[in-house]
C-alpha cells in the first residue's frame, strides 16, 4: 500500500510541472506567443501603434497583435496566465480557437473518443494475432513456426509505421478492390478506408480496420517476442519441470502454468506500449484521414491553431500519464514477483 | 470540342460530349420557377456571340430524376467558416456555400448572369444603380422571410468586413449601398458604371444569409459554423477539417428540388488520398486540379468526369514592389528562361495546357495574344546580364536572389523545387514556408518576393478586375502584385461600363496584352478542374433555371448540388 | 523473470515511461541466460562468444551507409536535386535506383538522405549519452539528492509520449537540422538516463568497487576505472537502438511534413522520410520512388536493432560470467 500512496503522492507534482511544460510551449518561438498566429507581423514593440501616422500595413498587425496579446491575457505575468489557463483547463475549457472560433474544448471532445477507440481496436488487433503466435513459438521453440514469426517480427518492428500504413493502404485499401473489381468483377470494397463520423458503429469499424492493422502489427510484433521470451523462461522453471513429471498434459500445463504468470508481463506492456501506439496514431491518422486528436494536431500546426495544438498535447500527455500510473499500480498488483523483488533491495 | 467549359467524358461516351440535363425532364421538375428576365444581363454577352452549349451532340440522357440518396463530396479544402459576409469563400466555401445558399443570381450556359434567388435585377441607365427584387415567399432555414432587408444586412455585413471587403468594394459607392424600397425591392447604389454587377452575385457576394443568423453569428463566432440559407439542404452538423453534413430543405422554394436526401462534404486537402478515397469508391463525387489523377480517371470506365480548363489560371506572380521584382528584366528573364513545357511535365505528367494570357484559347473572353516570353534560355541570360550590369547591388555571381513563399504541401514544394532547377542558371532562390492562414495575408500586405497562385477563373473576368485594380493598392491590397498601371486601368473602367460583349472580350485582349509586357504574372498552365464521379450520379451540371437557360455547368471545381441525383 | 523494459529489442519501448527498468535490469541477466537457454536447449557458451553472421552482416549494410553517407559527395554521383534524367524512370544502368517524379537520380538523394539520418541518429543519440549517461552514472554511484532530482527530471520528460512532445517542440520552435536534433536529443536524455543509472547502480554495489572505496581511491577514480567500462557496453547496445528510434522519428516528422528544412544553411537538405512523402503520390505508377528510400530506412534501422540486439545478448552473458 505504501507503494500505491508513494506513486500517487508523485502524480500531482508530475502533472503540474508537465502542465507547465505544455503551457510554455507558447513561448518555445522567439518573440513570444503571439509570433506563434502571426509570424513575423506580430509586432514587438507596441509603442510603435500609437504614431497616428502609421500605414495601413503596420496598423492591421498592430490591431491584430493586440487583440492576440488579449485573447491570451499576455499582459498578466506569467504565472498568473498559467494558473488561470490551467484552472479553465481543468474545467475543461481551452478557450476559443483564434483560427475559428470554435470552442477547442469542442474540437477535443469530438476528436478524442476516435482515436481511443482506433487505439484500443489496435490494441485489440495485436493481441488477437501475438496471443497465439507467442504461444505456438513457445511451445514449439525454434521450429519453422517460431522461426518465421520470430523473424517476421523483428522485421515488422524495424518498419516504420508510415511506411506500413502506405503498404497496407496502397495494396488492400486500392489495389485489392481493382484486382476485385477488374478480374472477378465483384463490386466490393474490403477496405473501406473513408471514416465517417454519421456511420453506424459497423461502418466504423470497417473504416478504421485498415488504420488499426497499421498500428496493431507493429504492437503484435512486440507482444509476439515478449510472450515467447516470456513463455520459454517460463516453461524451463522448476515448477514446470515438476508438472511434466506428475504427468499432466503438455497442453494443460502451457495454459494452466505458463501462460498465466507471463500475461502479467503482456498486460504491463500493453499499458508501456501505449505511449508509440499515441505516436504511430498520429502518423496513421494523417495518412487514412481518420478524423481523431492526430489529426487536429498534425492540421492545427500546418494552421497556426496553436491552441488547439497546446491542447491537445496536453490532454493526450494527462491520459498517457494515468495509463502509466494505472498500469504501474497494475504491475505492482498483480504480479507478486516485482513486489517481491522491489522488498528484498 | 469543350464548349461553354464544361464537356463530360464519359466510358461510354469516349467522345467529348457537352453534358446537358434532358431539358424538357429538367422544366417539369422545377416548374415552380417565375421566369423572367427582363433586361437582366446587363453586360454578360449577348446570344450570337456565345458558343451554344449544345445538347445537340450525344447529350446521355440521363433518364427521370429520382428522389433520395446521399451524396458523399470529397473537396480539397475546408473553409474557415461558412458566413458568406464574414469569412472568405475560397472554391471549398463556395461549393459548401451553394448547398446551404441561393446566391442572387447564376451564370447560365453561355456565361451570362441570369437571376437566381432573385426574381429581377434592373439597371438604370447608366448601370450606376441597380434595383434587385426577389421572388416572393421565400424563407431561410431558420423560418425568417426572405425579405429586402436582407439584401442590406448582407451587403452591409461584407463591406464592414476589413477582409471579406476587399474584392467587392471597389464596386459600391458606400459602406451602405442598399437602399429598401419596398419588402421584396432594394436599390444597390454603385461606384460608377457597373454594367457586370449581376455576374458579381453569383458566388459569395449573391448568397444571402437569414439576417437574423447574420447578426447573432456578430456576437458569437463560434455560429459561422452553423449557416443559415434558404438553399437546397440545411446544415446538418459539421466538424471542422473533418466533414460536413447538409440535409435536405423540405420546403426548398424550387419545386421538386432538391433530389438528394443529404450531402457530405469529406475535407481532403491531400489530393492524393482524395484521389485514393475515390478510387476505393469511398466517395461518390470530388474535384480535383491534378490533371495526372484526372487523366486516370478518363481513362478509367468507372467514372464519369467533368472538365473546365476554360477559366482559371496556375501561375507565378511576382512584387514588382520588391527588388530584384521592381524591374522588367527579371521578370521577363525568368519568364523567357522557364521550360514550361518541362514544368508540366514533370509535375502534372504532362497533362496541363500551357498558359499564355489570361484566357483559355476556347474561352469566351479569348483574343489571341502573343506577346507573352516564350523559352529562350538566351534572351534569359542577356536580361540577366543586363540587370546585373546595371543594378550589381542586386545580384550575386551574376544572378538575381530572391525568396519563393510556398505553403507547405508536397505538391508546391515539388514544383518548387523543379523552378529552383530550372533556374538555376539565372537566379539563386531560397524557399520560405509559409503556413497556409498566413498565405494569403502575405500576399496581401505584399510581404513576398514570388509565390505560385491560382486565380482568373471568373467566368465574367470583370470579377476579377479586383485583382489588377490600381485603386486597392497602398497596405493591405489584393492587388497582389502591385500593379500600377494607369493604361490598364482605364481600360478596366471602361469594360465595367461597357454592355457590349464585343467591345469588352476586345478591351480584355488589350488588358491582357499590356499585363503581358509588364509580365508581372508568368503563365504556367490553364488550371485543370475536374470533377470526378461515380457513374450513378447523375445530374451533376446543368439544370435548367427559373429564368428557363440552362446553368453553366461547373465552374472552377464549383456546382450546383441542387439537381444531384442518384440513379 | 523479466521486464519487458529492459528488452531493447522492444524498439519503441525506449521513450516509453519506464519506472521499472531499475528493477528489471537487475534480474535481466537472469532473463538473457534462460532466454538463450531456454531458446535454443544448447550449451550456451558457443553461442554466447558468436556474435554469427547475422550481425556481420548488419554491421556491413551500417558500414557501407556511413561510407556511402560520409564520402557521397565525392562519388561519380549526380546531383541529389538536379534534373538529370525523364520523370519517374525505372532501374537503370544509368539510374541504377531509377528517377523520381522530377527526373532526379535516386540513388544519389538515397545517399544523400542517409547523411541526414545518420547525423540526426547519431548527433542526437550522442548528446543523449553525454548528457543522460553522465548524469545516470553519477546519480547511480552517488544517490541521495542528485539521483532523486535527476530521476524526477527524467520521469517528467518520460511523461509525454515521445512522437507528441516532438511533434510539439518542432512546430513551436522551428525545424533547422539543429532544432531537430535537439529535439531528439531532448527525447533520447531520459531512457539513457535510466538505464546508466540502474547500472551504475549495480555496479556501484558491487564488493570490488565499495572496497575501492575503503581503500580512499578518488570518487571520480572509481566511476572511471570501475563503474564506467561496466556501464559502456550495455548503453552501446541501447544506443544502437536508440539511433534507430531517432532516424525513425525524424523519417516519421518528415513524413508528415515536420521534417528538416535547412541543414548547415542549405534549405531542403534530402531525408529518407521526405523522399517517401513526396514518393508516396507516385505509388501507383512508379512505387521504387517511395519504395527505394523507404527500404533503405527499413535496412538501416533492422541491422541497428539487429547489432544492438546481439551486442546486448554478447555482453550481457559476458557480464554474468565475471
Amino acid at each position: 500500500m505504501g507503494f500505491l500512496l508513494r506513486r500517487l503522492a508523485l502524480l500531482v507534482p508530475v502533472l503540474l510541472v508537465v502542465s507547465f511544460l505544455t503551457f510554455m510551449l507558447m513561448s518555445l518561438r522567439e518573440g513570444g506567443p503571439e509570433v506563434n498566429f502571426l509570424g513575423p507581423r506580430a509586432v514587438q514593440d507596441l509603442s510603435i501603434c500609437d504614431d497616428p501616422e502609421l500605414d495601413l500595413n503596420t496598423q492591421t498587425a498592430c490591431e491584430e497583435t493586440i487583440a492576440i496579446r488579449e485573447e491570451l491575457n499576455l499582459d498578466d505575468p506569467l504565472l498568473v496566465r498559467y494558473f488561470s489557463w490551467l484552472g479553465n483547463a481543468i474545467q475543461g475549457d481551452f478557450g476559443d480557437s483564434v483560427i475559428t472560433g470554435v470552442p477547442v474544448s469542442q474540437t477535443i471532445s469530438e476528436r478524442l473518443p476516435t482515436s481511443i477507440a482506433l487505439m484500443l481496436y489496435a490494441q485489440f488487433i495485436a493481441l488477437a494475432i501475438a496471443i497465439p503466435m507467442g504461444i505456438i513459438s513457445a511451445y514449439r521453440a525454434n521450429g519453422v513456426v517460431d522461426k518465421s514469426t520470430t523473424g517476421l517480427s523483428f522485421a515488422l518492428i524495424a518498419i516504420p509505421s508510415f511506411v506500413l500504413a502506405l503498404v497496407l493502404l496502397f495494396f488492400l485499401g486500392v489495389k485489392l478492390d481493382e484486382v476485385l473489381s477488374d478480374r472477378f468483377g465483384w463490386a466490393v470494397d474490403p477496405f473501406p478506408t473513408r471514416y465517417d463520423i454519421d456511420a453506424s458503429f459497423s461502418d466504423k469499424a470497417a473504416a478504421l480496420f485498415l488504420p488499426a492493422l497499421t498500428l496493431g502489427l507493429g504492437l503484435a510484433a512486440v507482444y509476439q517476442r515478449l510472450l515467447r521470451t516470456d513463455l520459454v523462461a517460463t516453461l524451463h522453471e522448476d515448477f514446470i519441470f515438476m508438472a511434466k513429471a506428475k504427468g499432466i498434459p503438455a497442453r494443460r500445463i502451457l495454459f494452466r502454468h505458463a501462460l498465466r504468470p507471463s500475461l502479467f508481463s503482456l498486460i504491463t506492456v500493453v499499458g508501456i506500449q501505449v505511449g508509440a501506439l499515441i505516436g504511430g496514431t498520429i502518423v496513421v491518422e494523417q495518412i487514412f484521414l481518420v478524423p481523431g486528436l492526430g489529426l487536429v494536431i498534425t492540421q492545427g500546426i500546418f494552421k497556426f491553431d496553436y491552441q488547439v495544438v497546446q491542447a491537445s498535447v496536453l490532454v493526450i500527455t494527462f491520459i498517457y500519464v494515468m495509463v502509466n500510473f494505472f498500469v504501474d499500480i497494475l504491475y505492482g498488483v498483480l504480479d507478486p514477483r516485482v513486489r517481491h523483488a522491489r522488498s528484498a533491495r | 470540342m469543350k464548349k461553354s467549359g464544361v464537356s463530360i467524358r464519359n466510358g461510354r461516351w469516349t467522345r467529348l460530349v457537352v453534358v446537358l440535363m434532358s431539358l424538357a425532364l429538367v422544366a417539369a421538375a422545377c416548374g415552380g420557377g417565375d421566369d423572367d428576365d427582363d433586361d437582366a444581363d446587363g453586360g454578360g454577352g449577348s446570344d450570337d456571340t456565345s458558343q451554344s452549349a449544345g445538347g445537340d451532340d450525344d447529350a446521355p440522357d440521363e433518364g427521370e430524376p429520382v428522389d433520395g440518396g446521399d451524396l458523399v463530396y470529397g473537396i480539397e479544402a475546408e473553409t474557415d467558416g461558412l458566413n458568406p459576409t464574414t469569412n472568405r469563400f475560397a472554391i471549398a466555401g463556395v461549393e459548401m456555400g451553394l448547398a446551404v445558399f441561393d446566391p442572387l443570381t447564376a451564370f447560365d450556359d453561355a456565361g451570362v448572369a441570369q437571376p437566381y434567388l432573385a426574381e429581377s435585377l434592373t439597371p438604370n441607365e447608366d448601370f450606376s444603380v441597380w434595383t434587385i427584387t426577389l421572388r416572393p415567399g421565400i424563407t431561410f432555414h431558420d423560418g425568417t422571410p426572405l425579405t429586402s432587408e436582407a439584401i442590406k444586412v448582407h451587403f452591409e455585413g461584407i463591406l464592414a468586413d476589413p477582409l471579406t471587403s476587399l474584392v467587392p468594394k471597389s464596386i459600391f459607392g458606400s459602406a451602405n449601398p442598399v437602399t429598401i424600397v419596398d419588402e421584396l425591392t432594394a436599390t444597390v447604389t454603385m461606384a460608377g458604371s457597373v454594367a457586370t454587377f449581376p455576374a458579381w452575385l453569383t458566388a459569395q457576394f449573391g448568397m444571402i444569409a437569414s439576417p437574423t443568423w447574420i447578426a447573432a453569428s456578430a456576437a458569437d463566432t463560434a455560429l459561422n459554423q452553423e449557416p443559415v440559407g434558404t438553399g437546397p439542404f440545411i446544415i446538418e452538423s459539421r466538424q471542422l477539417n473533418t466533414q460536413t453534413k447538409f440535409v435536405k430543405n423540405p420546403d426548398y422554394w424550387q419545386e421538386g428540388l432538391p433530389h438528394l436526401d443529404s450531402v457530405t462534404f469529406i475535407i481532403a486537402t491531400d489530393g492524393e488520398a482524395r484521389n485514393q478515397n475515390m478510387q476505393a469508391g469511398d466517395l461518390d463525387i470530388m474535384h480535383t486540379t491534378n490533371p495526372e489523377h484526372l487523366n486516370e480517371y478518363i481513362e478509367d470506365d468507372g467514372f464519369d468526369e467533368y472538365i473546365d480548363e476554360l477559366n482559371e489560371e496556375t501561375f507565378l506572380m511576382m512584387n514588382m514592389d520588391k527588388p530584384p521584382f521592381d524591374d522588367v528584366r527579371p521578370r521577363q528573364a525568368l519568364a523567357y528562361g522557364l521550360d514550361r513545357e518541362k514544368v508540366i511535365e514533370l509535375n502534372d505528367g504532362g497533362f496541363g495546357t500551357i498558359a499564355n494570357g489570361l484566357f483559355h484559347p476556347d474561352n469566351l473572353f479569348y483574343t489571341p495574344v502573343d506577346n507573352f516570353p516564350q523559352f529562350d534560355p538566351a534572351m534569359a541570360q542577356s536580361l540577366i546580364d543586363e540587370y546585373c550590369t546595371d543594378v550589381p547591388a542586386g545580384c550575386t555571381d551574376g544572378k538575381i536572389t530572391f525568396e519563393y513563399k510556398t505553403t507547405p504541401s508536397t505538391d508546391n514544394d515539388l514544383f518548387f523545387q523543379t523552378v529552383q532547377q530550372l533556374w538555376a542558371d539565372y537566379a539563386t532562390i531560397t524557399k520560405v514556408p509559409v503556413e497556409q492562414a498566413a498565405f494569403i495575408t502575405t500576399a496581401a500586405v505584399g510581404d513576398y518576393q514570388m509565390v505560385l497562385y491560382r486565380q482568373f477563373g471568373a467566368l465574367d473576368p470583370d470579377y476579377d478586375a479586383a485583382f489588377i485594380d490600381q485603386r486597392s493598392l497602398g497596405g493591405i491590397s489584393i492587388n497582389w502584385p502591385r500593379l500600377d498601371n494607369d493604361e490598364i486601368q482605364a481600360l478596366l473602367l471602361q469594360q465595367r461600363e461597357e454592355g457590349d460583349f464585343e467591345t469588352r472580350k476586345e478591351i480584355w485582349g488589350e488588358i491582357n496584352t499590356k499585363i503581358n509586357d509588364i509580365t508581372p504574372y508568368i503563365w504556367i498552365n490553364h488550371t485543370m478542374w475536374g470533377i470526378v464521379a461515380k457513374p450513378e450520379v447523375k445530374g451533376v451540371v446543368g439544370f435548367t433555371l427559373p429564368s428557363g437557360q440552362t446553368t453553366y455547368g461547373m465552374n472552377e471545381g464549383r456546382h450546383s448540388l441542387t439537381n444531384i441525383w442518384i440513379g | 523473470m523479466r521486464d519487458p523494459r529492459a528488452d531493447s529489442s522492444l524498439s519503441e519501448s525506449l521513450p516509453s515511461n519506464s519506472l521499472y527498468v531499475e528493477s528489471a535490469l537487475e534480474m535481466r541477466t537472469d532473463a538473457i541466460v534462460s532466454e538463450v537457454h531456454g531458446a535454443s536447449g544448447a550449451p550456451a557458451d558457443a553461442i554466447r562468444r558468436r556474435l554469427g553472421f547475422g550481425f556481420w552482416l548488419a554491421a556491413s549494410w551500417l558500414v557501407l551507409v556511413t561510407l556511402l553517407a560520409v564520402f557521397g559527395p565525392l562519388l561519380p554521383l549526380d546531383d541529389p536535386k538536379a534534373l538529370v534524367g525523364e520523370s519517374k524512370e525505372s532501374f537503370s544502368t544509368e539510374h541504377w535506383l531509377g528517377t523520381d517524379s522530377l527526373g532526379r537520380d535516386l540513388l544519389s538523394r538515397t545517399v544523400s538522405g542517409a547523411r541526414i539520418s545518420l547525423i540526426v541518429g547519431f548527433a542526437a543519440v550522442a548528446g543523449g549519452l553525454i548528457v543522460g549517461g553522465t548524469i545516470g552514472l553519477i546519480a547511480g554511484f552517488r544517490r541521495g539528492w542528485f539521483e532523486r532530482t535527476s530521476m524526477a527530471g527524467g520521469d517528467i520528460l518520460l511523461s509525454f509520449p515521445a512522437v507528441v512532445l516532438a511533434l510539439a517542440i518542432v512546430s513551436f520552435r522551428g525545424r533547422d537540422l539543429w532544432d531537430i536534433v535537439l529535439t531528439l536529443f531532448i527525447l533520447s536524455v531520459a531512457p539513457i538516463l535510466r538505464l546508466t543509472r540502474a547500472n551504475s547502480l549495480q555496479w556501484s554495489q558491487r564488493e570490488f568497487v565499495q572496497a575501492s572505496r575503503v581503500l580512499g581511491a578518488k570518487d571520480s577514480t572509481i566511476l572511471r576505472r570501475e563503474v564506467l567500462p561496466n556501464v559502456l557496453m550495455p548503453l552501446a547496445s541501447l544506443a544502437l537502438v536508440g539511433v534507430a528510434i531517432v532516424i525513425v522519428a525524424e523519417g516519421t516528422l518528415a513524413f508528415l511534413g515536420l521534417g528538416i528544412e535547412s541543414a548547415f544553411g542549405v534549405a531542403d537538405p534530402v531525408s529518407w522520410g521526405k523522399m517517401v512523402l513526396e514518393g508516396s503520390k507516385d505509388l501507383e505508377t512508379a512505387p521504387h520512388i517511395a519504395f527505394v528510400p523507404a527500404t533503405a530506412l527499413f535496412l538501416t534501422v533492422l541491422a541497428l536493432n539487429f547489432a544492438g540486439d546481439k551486442i546486448r545478448g554478447h555482453f550481457d552473458v559476458k557480464e554474468s560470467a565475471l
